[in-house]
């Protein structure tokens, strides 16, 4: 803006320096002319008086008077404008021909009107020029200084306008896609050689949606060992990839040793349950036999209700995360049965009203009239609305409430879990059903499995599980299963 | 008419400064960097500079931090008026440690500034140390 301004100035100068000039030439040559003109008829007029010549030798004085002034102002206008105003054009024209880098500024010469002109144009051209240097410069600056950050980070980076052209990309993402770099005219995903990456980028570049993510994985040969690297490749749109063209960031990230760990992880988790699950189902079922044969005093009573309800909680949790292994890797069977919807709802909020009376929140059912019944896994299901009660209890703060309702819309079963607890940020709505994702305010508030194993049983049902909320208002679950 | 120093590594923002300068009827030497242009202050007679601050080689700020290290030798060397070009995204405060600290420091001009208000800062400090 500035150095427009600036530029503005400098040309609005130059034009009212060229009109002065102009009318200072005009009134420069018009008194040449004036003198010259003047003068044949003057030295006519001298000889006629003062020398007393004849006509003719008069009229011959007045004829060399005019060759003479003729030829002084053809040389004057030459050498103080002609010339210079011929050096001064072709000096702009080389000046623009070459792009604008100036070789050499014009020499001053001529009457001061034409020095003046030059001096001028110079200015101009060794401004324009210096521009052009310093512009060209801080946008080569930018550029590396973008080059470099995208060069050093690890994962591999793209930037793809809207038909999948390749506008800039550093070359960690090239070797990974096995691209080659002299490569002209790159395009996703027709120029990807590397197999698994070239389907994952067709889904991609094919999808509509603005943030995509799936994963890869590659297995390369060498001598001795087969390697197995794992990639994630986040995509996402952008309106404007480039000043002209929307487009998209594409993101190869490494993953292997994530993926490693949560494998690690989960062969710890389900050894850690499968031993779990016996112990803990003694326990639970030598309290419900020590409750049923019923020769304990009122205290032990309270105690034995307290034991059942944590093993039953126990218990609960240890089927969830066998539940997730089972569901992730596909080994589930559903075992349907005829279930009442009213049924199961008022089952697991009469599970949960302990939990909900000692915080002091309201936690109710409201079902339909009409009976509604779908065929499902009962077991699952109420592990799904457990957890999804569970989870509004314990955000929930004191005095607050949580309504379960079900009912049926069409050919599906809707259930729906409302609080009025803190609410999910906007930007993590889709994020928290993936496993072991768990707000920042959350972490180390159990494992982040609950709701990943939701949406994998409701999935399993043919079924679709989602959460509207407002930060700060409450957040509202939902999910739905076909009724018949 | 003055001695002028230009020092900058944009040879053509050299040669609009020289030529500016030369116009308003100045001496004018020019330097590519900051050693080169530490070379020119200790060899001859300076009593203007203008100074670009990033630079190969030698920068604005590393020249003028060595400067005054030599003025502790040659006190002439700090009482050179000079005003520094500073680019688009400079950091005012991390400059103004170094450059303030030095003697004959006048003033910031952001680049690309009209070299005409360079001149016109150039001539009114040479007036008021005449």
């Amino acid at each position: 803006m500035c150095v427009t301004i600036t530029l503005f100035f400098g040309i609005q100068r130059c034009a009212w320096c060229i009109i002065c000039t102009g009318m200072k030439i005009t009134f420069r040559i018009s008194s040449l002319v004036l003198a010259a003109s003047l003068s044949p008829v003057l030295v006519f007029a001298a000889c006629m008086s003062a020398f007393k010549t004849g006509y003719p030798y008069a009229l011959l004085a007045a004829s060399a008077a005019a060759a003479l002034a003729v030829f002084f102002t053809v040389r004057a206008v030459l050498s103080g404008l002609a010339l210079p105003v011929a050096r001064l054009s072709s000096g702009v024209k080389g000046f623009i021909a070459a792009d604008y880098k100036l070789e050499s500024v014009i020499k001053k010469e001529g009457w001061p009107e034409a020095v003046n002109l030059i001096s001028c144009l110079n200015r101009l051209m060794l401004e324009l020029n210096a521009y052009r240097a310093f512009h060209l410069s801080q946008v080569v600056e930018d550029r590396a200084k973008a080059q470099v950050l995208i060069e050093t980070i690890t994962d591999g980076v793209l930037l793809v306008d809207d038909c999948g052209q390749l506008i800039y990309s550093n070359q960690k993402a090239l070797n990974l896609l096995c691209i080659p770099r002299q490569e002209p005219n790159i395009a996703l995903p027709e120029s990807v050689r590397q197999e698994a990456f070239l389907t994952a980028l067709t889904g991609i570049m094919s999808s509509q949606e603005n943030n995509l993510k799936t994963e890869v994985e590659i297995k390369s040969q060498d001598e001795t060992y087969s390697i197995v690297k794992n990639f994630q490749v986040i995509a996402r749109q952008f309106s404007l990839a480039t000043f002209k063209r929307p487009g998209r960031v594409i993101i190869l990230r490494d993953v292997t040793v994530e993926k490693e760990i949560e494998s690690a992880r989960e062969t710890l988790f389900s050894m850690i349950t499968h031993d779990m699950r016996a112990p803990v189902t003694s326990i639970q079922g030598y309290a419900e036999l020590m409750k049923k044969t019923g020769d304990s005093s009122p205290a032990n009573e309270k105690y034995l209700e307290v034991i059942l309800r944590s093993s039953s909680r126990l218990n609960g949790m240890i089927g969830d995360i066998l539940n997730t292994m089972k569901l992730e890797h596909g080994d589930m069977k559903l075992s349907p049965v005829v279930i009442n919807a009213g049924d199961l709802c008022a089952r697991v909020l009469e599970i949960h009203e302990p939990l909900a009376a000692r915080k002091r929140i309201k936690l109710s059912v409201s079902s339909a009239h009409e009976k509604i019944e779908f065929s499902g896994d009962i077991g699952l299901l109420d592990r799904v609305l457990s957890n999804l009660v569970g989870n509004s209890l314990k955000f929930t703060p004191s005095g607050g409430t949580v309504s379960l309702s079900c009912r049926r819309d069409g050919g599906e079963v809707v259930f729906s879990i409302e609080d009025n607890g803190p609410g999910i940020p906007k930007e993590k709505l889709t994020e928290i059903f993936e496993k072991y994702a768990q707000l920042e305010e959350h972490k180390f508030m159990g494992f982040g499995l609950g709701l990943a194993m939701c949406k994998m049983a409701v999935e399993l049902h043919k079924g679709r599980i989602w959460v509207e909320s407002e930060e700060g208002r409450g957040s509202k679950f939902y999910f739905v299963v076909p009724a018949k | 008419m003055a001695k002028i120093l230009i020092v900058d590594d944009e040879p053509a923002i050299r040669e609009l400064f020289k030529y500016m300068f030369e116009e308003s009827g100045h001496e004018v030497a020019t330097a590519n960097n900051g050693r080169e242009a530490l070379d020119a202050l200790q060899d001859g007679v300076t009593d203007f500079m203008v100074l670009d601050v990033s630079m190969p080689e030698m920068s604005g700020t590393q020249m003028i931090t060595e400067l005054l290290r030599r003025a502790l030798r040659y006190p002439r060397l700090n009482k050179i008026p000079f005003v520094v070009m500073t680019g688009e995204n400079f950091m005012e405060a991390e400059l103004n440690k170094v450059f303030a600290g030095a003697g004959g420091f006048v003033c910031f001009f952001p680049k690309m500034i009209s070299p005409e208000k360079v001149v016109a800062k150039a001539e009114e400090v040479l007036r008021g140390r005449k």
